[in-house]
């Protein structure tokens, strides 16, 4: 009870305090003010831009400052605080981004207007100053960018290193991967296991994370290129709060965005003149070599040609020297195996395996094979001519049956006309045995559809009658009915034919009351009829004379046997009986 | 008495050995066994053998591609060349997808002089066999039938009903196209007479307007007994006796 007490005294306190607080606001007028944080702005060191909304509550939607050279994070923070001072009080509500400046310079954040609880409130705009990275913030971390000296061609393969490097008196708290600036390259992924060390540097001594990987120009023109990674590091600071003889240490985290020195080149494009024809897109130096499996041929027998480049250079791009047509040979597209010598694939060996079949015993050598590719060094095209081989070629004595087909020389058309040159072999298994004739005409067709349809047939009734007694009310009533009456017709017959008036009449009462009932205008529930009800549905529905006298004749014989115990003769019971259905039988007639 | 009891155990056991031979000879091969010895007699080079064992498949009234096939190897290494194309052809139009099926064909078609002939006739439809298009067609029909008309046929709904059933109906009309293809295909008969008059009418009298060879395929296009008006695979017309050609359609 007095915890109770206690809660409700509490919560009447608070309820006076906002109420305090709303009536000490009402009548306020509403404010903006806006500013940036710090107040110079360092270039790639987070800042942050908030706008105050005094003396109200509500935020309104305000739109992220989209500003060249200033890359906002889209989603706003937002706080809001209540105080009270000398019997004052405010209420302050904020909404913060976090940017950061991608150059140095003077920048203004344009002001607007607000509508806050049907006031319009202005929001200054805000100036402030972005300079370079100051010395000390520069030493904790940077990006170096290690990449060979140009011309660069497209499609050449560059070996590049990039560096990030931490101070180690920080602790690294979060690292993103590298990320390329300009469109003119592309360059290979930057995996989670980057080369660690640490390293020396103007007296300082750093942790180094460096990737190697390959750049490739893919545009011709002038071209930057540099690279960015977004780095949090845990900075120490002092803290004079606390005794020193706690010892306590405490840091701070800095998000940074550090950049690569920018590097401006101009791409070139590979020469258009004196390219040859076998030149394949390969862009390096290279040492080309040709072995063939055999020399001793046959017709129809495969032999393998190996075509090897090795050396360094664009093995991801280029493509399988194209041998051209080859009369009398079939030549099918080559498997590629590449064997990297060093951890990019900038330096490696690159097998393509030929497979080759001699057509024709006529063949007397394997054709002359050139291999061109560009040397970016020498600024030239170079040329290996892998000289023809001489082989001799057997006629195939192979049977024919023993391998699928033999081609004619000119029968590659897509008809599929294959002629063998002799016949193919039989097959071992029997396969789908069917008996002859039509499908249509066998019996378990025939039956299977049959019995579908009929199956289709009955649920199409069937669902239909449920449909029908769903909906039509009138229709579902009358079905029930129907059955009541039968079933109680047949009890009736049975009594009377046992001479036993009592079950007689208790199952001709409902009968009859179940009959009428059909022809109610209003629903009604036929064990609720007594006999005036009766009477005064046939006298509504105007059924003939004879047919109300039968009915009330025997409703009042079943009201004598029940309640006054008055039992009729067998003669009467037969023809009430007779009555009964005879009535029932007119009743159905009338109601259809 | 002793020697009673064993004259009767001597006649029961008779009976039952003669009964037992008797249900042994009454059991008929099955086809699979009689394909077995037709293939066992085959690799023997007993080709006459194996056409019989390939020949009472068909007559217990059973036939698959590979029957056909196999009898049509047969009746080749007889050199039966006229017969073997028959059977090539049946073989194609049971199973198209059998590879070897049309080789040979083509290898038959080359011994019978016709080469030029046997590469122009339009395939049946691929991929299945005329009685599994059948099936498929009767299948994707009821379902079809079933999905268009299952708000009035059960107390559910379907999700989807509609599209499956537009799908249903865009298979049953596939399969009714691949049936139709495999009745075209059936038109086809094989010329079974050494030299047979392609006449301009249906009648004895009527002069030849060209020879047609013997294993040449014609296409039934209409009968007039005893007379078919059939077409030639480059495209002449003509009326040939009945009992000149083996039809495809014909078992």
């Amino acid at each position: 009870m007095t915890v109770r007490l206690r809660f409700i005294s509490k919560a009447m306190l608070c309820g006076a305090g906002l109420l305090l607080t709303g009536l000490a606001l009402h009548g306020q007028n509403i404010s903006a003010k806006a500013d940036v944080s710090p107040e110079v702005v360092m270039e790639g060191v987070s800042a942050e831009y908030t706008i105050t909304i005094v003396n109200s509550s509500r935020l309104p939607d305000i739109n992220t400052p989209r500003i060249e050279g200033l890359d906002f994070d889209d989603t706003a923070s937002t706080s809001s605080f209540r105080q009270i001072v000398n019997g004052r009080a405010s209420i302050e509500t904020r909404a913060s981004w976090s940017f950061e400046a991608t150059r140095t310079g003077s920048f203004t954040i344009p002001g607007r207007t607000l509508r806050i609880s049907g006031e319009e409130v202005r929001v200054p705009p805000v100036s402030f100053e972005v300079v370079p990275m100051g010395e000390e913030t520069r030493s904790r971390a940077f990006l170096q960018l290690e990449v060979t000296d140009g011309p660069y061609f497209v499609g050449q393969a560059i070996p590049a290193k990039l560096g990030l490097f931490v101070r180690n008196d920080l602790s690294l708290a979060n690292i993103a991967f590298p990320e390329r600036d300009g469109d003119a390259f592309l360059n290979g992924e930057f995996d989670n296991n980057p080369r660690r060390s640490r390293v020396r540097l103007k007296g300082r001594i750093y942790e180094s994370f460096v990737w190697d990987f390959i750049l490739t120009p893919i545009k011709a023109g002038p071209a930057t290129l540099q690279f960015s990674q977004q780095v949090a590091v845990q900075i120490p600071v002092s803290d004079n709060s606390m005794p020193s003889i706690f010892n306590l240490r405490r840091s701070r985290t800095e998000e940074l965005t550090l950049r690569s020195d920018l590097i401006e080149t101009n791409v070139r494009q590979l020469p258009e003149e004196d390219r040859p024809d076998s030149f394949s897109d390969a862009v390096g130096e290279f040492d080309i070599t040709a072995d063939l499996s055999s020399r001793d041929l046959q017709v129809g027998e495969p032999i393998t040609l190996t075509l090897a480049l090795e050396g360094q250079g664009n093995f991801d791009r280029m493509a399988p020297p194209e041998l051209g047509d080859w009369e009398n040979w079939r030549v099918y597209q080559p498997q590629v195996e590449f064997t990297p010598s060093d951890e990019v694939g900038h330096e490696g060996r690159k097998v393509f395996e030929y497979i080759l079949i001699p057509r024709s015993p006529a063949i007397e050598e394997i054709p002359e094979i050139a291999v061109s590719s560009f040397n970016p060094e020498a600024r030239a095209y170079e040329t290996t001519i892998i000289e023809a081989e001489p082989v001799t070629v057997k006629p195939s004595d192979t049977p024919l049956d023993s391998r699928s087909f033999s081609f004619d020389e000119e029968d590659n058309d897509t008809s599929g006309t294959r002629i063998p040159e002799s016949l193919l072999p039989i097959r071992p298994n029997v396969g789908f045995l069917t008996p002859s004739g039509s499908t249509w005409s066998r019996p378990a067709f025939i039956l299977g559809n049959s019995a579908l349809a009929a199956l289709f047939l009955f649920l199409g009734i069937w669902n239909s009658r449920r449909q029908r007694l769903r909906h039509d009310q009138r229709h579902a009533r009358r079905q029930i009915g129907n059955r009541r009456i039968r079933s109680a017709l047949e009890r009736a017959r049975e009594a009377a034919a046992s001479e036993d008036a009592g079950a007689f009449y208790k199952a001709a009462r409902p009968a009859l009351q179940e009959r009428l009932s059909l022809f109610a205008r209003q629903p009604v529930e036929a064990r609720t009829l007594v006999s005036s009800d009766c009477q005064q549905i046939m006298q509504e529905a105007s059924l003939p004379e004879s047919i109300r006298t039968d009915c009330l004749q025997i409703l009042a014989a079943a009201d004598a046997c029940e309640f006054a115990g008055l039992q009729p003769t067998s003669e009467a019971l037969s023809r009430q009986a007779a009555d009964l259905e005879r009535v029932l039988v007119e009743l159905n007639r009338l109601q259809k | 008495m002793k020697s009673f009891h064993g004259i009767r155990f001597l006649l029961a056991a008779c009976l039952f050995l003669s009964g037992s031979e008797a249900s042994l000879n009454a059991r008929e091969t099955t086809p699979e066994e009689a394909f077995m010895r037709g293939n066992i007699a085959y690799g023997n080079d007993a080709f006459e053998e194996a056409e019989a064992a390939y020949r009472s498949i068909l007559g217990m009234d059973r036939h698959s591609a590979e029957v056909h096939y196999n009898l049509g190897n047969a009746l080749a290494r007889q050199e039966k060349w006229n017969e073997a194309a028959f059977h090539y052809l049946k073989a194609y139009s049971l199973g198209p997808n059998v590879e070897p099926v049309r080789g040979n064909l083509l290898l038959t078609a080359r011994q019978l002089g016709l080469e030029e002939d046997f590469p122009l006739l339009p395939g049946p439809a691929s991929l299945l066999p005329r009685a599994h298009w059948t099936a498929a067609a009767a299948l994707s029909f009821w379902i079809a039938l079933f999905l268009f008309l299952h708000p009035r046929l059960v107390p559910f709904r379907i999700p989807l009903a509609r599209l499956f059933a537009f799908l249903a109906s865009a298979c049953f009309l596939i399969a009714l196209t691949a049936i139709l293809q495999h009745q075209q295909f059936r038109q086809w008969a094989i010329v079974a007479s050494p030299s047979v008059s392609l006449r301009v009418a249906p009648t004895e009298l009527s002069p030849g307007e060209s020879q047609l060879r013997m294993g040449s395929p014609v296409r039934v296009l209409d009968e007039r007994d005893p007379f078919l008006r059939v077409g030639t695979s480059n495209g002449n017309e003509g009326f040939i006796r009945k009992t000149e050609v083996h039809p495809l359609r014909g078992d």
